[in-house]
């Protein structure tokens, strides 16, 4: 038995958190099954009767509550996204940082979500959603229009009714509709008449109907990567429109409605307003459910608390057409949340939903699957769990938690594997973050562009350095500063490109500078975004260029940097949710450490920073040197795809191998720079699974 | 302007400072010039109506919300914290000040000698007239006293007269969780408290029921709770964690 344990190169128990509940693909039989019941209950609730309903208001947060940390919460939510998935559009919110700019930070959030793709095989949630809000409101044009009673009208209102995904597909029928549509969206007297379809459905979308359904539209029926497409995401994350954007989607020019020279507050009332439409249109298709996750992490900091607690008050109050979930360690609420929470806003929470923990039966069928993963046989695993191992686990209790039960079962793997073997130190912080690195890197999207990491790391993990005052300013852009004695360093956070927003940006950066150069100010930009300045820019480009000679950085991070920041606020959040053997101040020190070259190239003047402003610094990601070369990636680039081919050679050697280093798989394609590019292609298989461990990634061949 | 101002505009400003404060110049800005010579009876005012707290030295005088102004207990956890996690390792007393710092330096006495007197942590003097500390868990763990307990001694132990059952545990327990907003995770310590029974019939009954799944037992791993509340919790041999809270099973 040992000698089969000793072979596996991955412990299959040390697999513990989960970071992604869109990657839960197994649950134990009964386990936690009324807390998923009362979730999918609550959820019919919304899907009574056909398509289009009313605006469903006046659902209460459903709060999910567990007895202390590792009782599955973010696996209950796996869960219900599979249980669900092709009927609500699922979004999966990670705490916000700055209470001022709440909306803005789950506006963010649910478009990229709404980018994600869709259980039902259309390739985003947001396609599937603007499709479907499309396909019954043309259905309901063609109800109410001169030849509503032609039996050829009536099949196709009812086949948009009952596949709109499929009528507004890639047929040919489909590509005579969808032209159909786009004439109907262009005309102003079909429009108005489309819009007050809507208001006869109590959709209020405060006079922008047609704005929506060409935003919509703009997305639907356009190329991925198309201008249209482009210019109706920038719309829904509420920014501002570049003049021939308005033209590519038609809008009007009022319905631009995000101005360039906004503050932080319209930005977030915009972000509101937009989430607020989004929710009401899904009368017409999928409600929204909304998973706040990772509540530990507002936990003691009272402005976050009461800014979540409002935010949860007003979606019960205003938002309609969508279950959110909280979730919480019960502790952490009692003493951290609660307390600081305003009445008013408590009882926009549900009756707490409790997480139970895992039985003798059920555990012996979770450590049998994970060892049967690995290709254990049934024989072996069953010895794992014999001589009253399993039975000593749960000693004097029913139930036992069920990452307590994994921890266990990977002490066991151990000691099985190794047995003359002492047993191992308390994993390091930089094995952890390097893990967590791992992790980021595995999983496209978690790379994407956060303004809650990046100011967590200005506000947070700036802190304490170098006698630094970390505040805020009441400044249209640049809302946080490092400030010393004799210099400062202000940041904005704007994922946008917008020319007249970055003049602006760029003008307050050379007010802020001061003719005597007092100050420095610093946007972050991550790989997804559009370079700044764009190519296509004139006058803007020249104001951008004279404001970076005079105190402006556009600090361009790379893939490798993204994934590091990402990886250590959700380190921390770790610790903060009792995920890791560690307390949240000991690896916030351990992080501050960590980050400190990032934190002296941020906070000198440009000219005494070495190397060079837009020079990517190689920054310390795991103790070694090998494990630095292995974790980096090519500076600002996004990752390379790979060719069938490349991908069916990656399948079929992992298929052979059954668990392999992911170095073994780039030697194969002959390429180690197509690391990413394997990563995509294991997320985008069912059979493909990453293990990040912290000096490499295996890949696992499971049986889908 | 001077007569619409109101000093609850100040009150708000402070309020929206949160936890950062604000200076006392800050503070006089913020008030029409015409006034600005009555800025300390203004402040005074705003304090001893409870609206503001402070001054609260740190280089400059800062003012705070009621809710968000430093306290000695906060002080008080920045002191144990870290005495706690020290173990048997003794802390200098000038390693305690270090970690006090900003406006937690200021009740940095008062908490010590809190603590001191909650029995919280321990005192000790070196031979260089060095003072130390060390917490009490790390002294009560090392004496094996009186909560590190086998379960199933606990569990097994003969049930005398009058002693507690589930049912004497049950509408306490409800009430706890009522006064918690519903939340079904109570603390022993609140029940040990509440029914007014020594620990070890608390925990012994907790223990038998546990084994039949009547009630669950667990750690609190992600918040630290005050050392009465952890002393009332139970401890496994061979286990790190204490089990502070308990869940009563509604439908078993």
């Amino acid at each position: 038995m040992t000698s089969i344990f000793a072979e596996l190169e991955v412990n299959p128990f040390e697999d513990d958190v989960v970071t992604e509940p869109r990657r839960v693909s197994f649950s134990v039989e009964g386990l936690n099954a009324k807390p998923l019941e009362r979730l999918i209950t609550q959820f019919r609730s919304l899907t009574k009767g056909n398509l289009p309903r009313q605006p469903i208001v006046d659902q209460k947060a459903q709060l999910v509550v567990s007895p202390d940390r590792g009782y599955g919460k973010s696996h209950l939510l796996g869960r219900l996204f599979q249980a669900v998935g092709d009927q609500a559009t699922l979004i999966y919110v990670r705490p916000f940082q700055d209470p001022q700019r709440v909306w803005t930070s789950i506006l963010l959030t649910t478009v990229q979500e709404l980018e994600r793709s869709n259980q039902d095989g259309v390739e985003s949630q947001l396609e599937a959603f603007s499709k479907g809000v499309l396909a019954h409101v043309t259905a309901d044009h063609m109800s109410d229009g001169p030849v509503k009673n032609q039996p050829l009208v009536q099949d196709a209102v009812k086949d948009l009714r009952a596949n709109p995904l499929t009528m507004l597909g890639h047929t040919s029928k489909s590509k005579v509709l969808i032209n159909w549509m786009k004439t109907k969206l262009q005309d102003q007297s079909e429009i108005r008449k489309l819009a007050s379809l809507l208001k006869s459905r109590h959709v209020e979308l405060e006079g922008r109907e047609a704005a929506w359904l060409r935003v919509l539209a703009g997305y639907a029926f356009t190329k991925a990567d198309g201008q249209e497409r482009d210019a109706a995401l920038k719309w829904l994350r509420a920014e501002p429109l570049e003049e021939e954007e308005v033209k590519t989607l038609k809008l009007a020019a009022a319905d631009n409605n995000a101005r360039a020279d906004s503050s932080a507050q319209e930005i977030n009332e915009l972000s509101r307003s937009r989430l607020k439409g989004l929710c009401v249109l899904a009368s017409y298709y999928r409600p929204f459910v909304f998973c706040f996750d990772q509540t530990e992490f507002y936990g003691g900091n009272r402005a976050l608390v009461d800014a979540f607690g409002r935010c949860i008050w007003d979606l019960h109050a205003s938002f309609s057409n969508h279950l959110t979930i909280v979730t919480a360690n019960a502790t952490n609420w009692l003493q951290e949340v609660l307390p600081f929470m305003q009445p008013a806003y408590r009882d926009r929470f549900s009756a707490e939903i409790n997480l139970e923990g895992i039985n003798v039966d059920q555990a012996k069928e979770l450590i049998s699957k994970r060892l049967r993963d690995f290709q254990v046989d049934d024989a072996a695993a069953l010895d794992f769990m014999g001589e009253g191992w399993l039975d000593a686990q749960f000693g004097s209790f029913a139930q036992l938690g069920v990452r307590d039960l994994l921890m266990r079962a990977a002490g066991r793997f151990r000691s099985l594997a190794a047995p003359s073997a002492k047993p191992p130190p308390r994993t390091s912080l930089d094995d952890l973050y390097a893990i967590e690195v791992n992790k980021i890197r595995a999983n496209k999207a978690l790379q994407r562009y956060s303004q809650d990491c990046l100011m967590w790391f200005v506000q947070v993990l700036a802190e304490g350095y170098e006698g630094v005052t970390v505040n805020k300013t009441d400044q249209r852009y640049f809302t946080v500063r490092w400030a010393w004695p004799d210099w400062s360093v202000y940041f904005a956070f704007e994922g946008g490109d917008h020319n007249a927003r970055w003049r602006a940006i760029a003008r307050d950066a050379i007010e802020l500078g001061g003719p005597s150069r007092v100050a420095e100010a610093i946007v972050f930009r991550t790989p997804d975004l559009n370079a700044i300045p764009r190519p296509t820019w004139g006058a803007a480009k020249t104001v951008i260029e004279d404001a970076q000679r005079k105190g402006l950085r556009v600090a361009q991070l790379a893939v490798d940097e993204v994934c590091q920041l990402h990886a250590a606020r959700e380190l921390y959040s770790n610790a903060l949710q009792g995920n890791i053997n560690y307390v949240g101040a000991d690896v916030l020190s351990w992080l501050k450490v960590h980050f400190e070259p990032w934190l002296k190239r941020y906070s000198g003047p440009m000219a005494e920073r070495s190397p060079s402003v837009d020079e990517v610094v190689p920054i310390r990601v795991v103790p070694s040197a090998r494990s630095r070369k292995r974790l980096a990636a090519p500076a600002g680039s996004m990752a390379r795809e790979l060719t069938k081919a490349q991908v069916g050679t990656v399948v079929e050697f992992v298929s052979a191998k059954k668990l392999v280093d992911i170095n073994e798989v780039l030697k194969t394609l002959g390429d180690d720079s197509l690391k990413d590019g394997v990563l995509r292609a294991v997320e985008n298989s069912p059979n493909l699974k990453a293990h990040p461990c912290p000096q490499t990634i295996y890949l696992q061949w499971r049986v889908a | 302007m001077a007569k619409e101002w109101d000093s609850f505009k100040l009150v708000e400003y402070v309020k929206a400072a949160g936890a950062k404060g604000r200076t006392k110049s800050k503070l006089q800005e913020k008030i029409p010039k015409v006034m600005r010579s009555q800025a300390s009876s203004i402040l005074g005012e705003l304090k001893s109506s409870g609206a503001i707290r402070g001054p609260f030295k740190n280089r400059s005088d800062y003012y705070f919300a009621p809710q968000f102004a430093p306290t000695r207990e906060q002080a008080e956890d920045v002191i144990e914290e870290p005495l706690r996690q020290a173990g048997t390792r003794l802390t200098a007393r000038s390693d305690l000040e270090k970690k006090a710092s900003g406006f937690h330096r200021t009740f940095f006495n008062d908490a010590l000698a809190s603590l001191k007197g909650e029995a919280k942590i321990v005192e000790l003097q070196g031979g260089n007239k060095t003072t130390f500390y060390v917490h009490r868990d790390a002294v009560l763990e090392q004496l094996r006293l009186p909560s590190a307990v086998e379960p199933e001694q606990l569990a097994t132990m003969p049930v005398q007269q009058a002693t507690v059952t589930l049912d004497d545990i049950r509408p306490i327990y409800n009430t706890l969780k009522a006064e918690q907003g519903g939340i079904s995770t109570v603390k022993i310590y609140d029940i040990m408290t509440r029914l007014g029974a020594s620990k070890e019939d608390v925990h012994r009954i907790l223990l038998r029921e546990a084994k039949s799944g009547r009630v669950s037992l667990h750690p609190a791993s992600t918040v630290k709770f005050p050392s009465d509340v952890m002393a009332a919790g139970i401890r496994l041999q061979g286990q790190a964690d204490l089990l502070v809270t308990v869940v009563l099973k509604e439908d078993v």
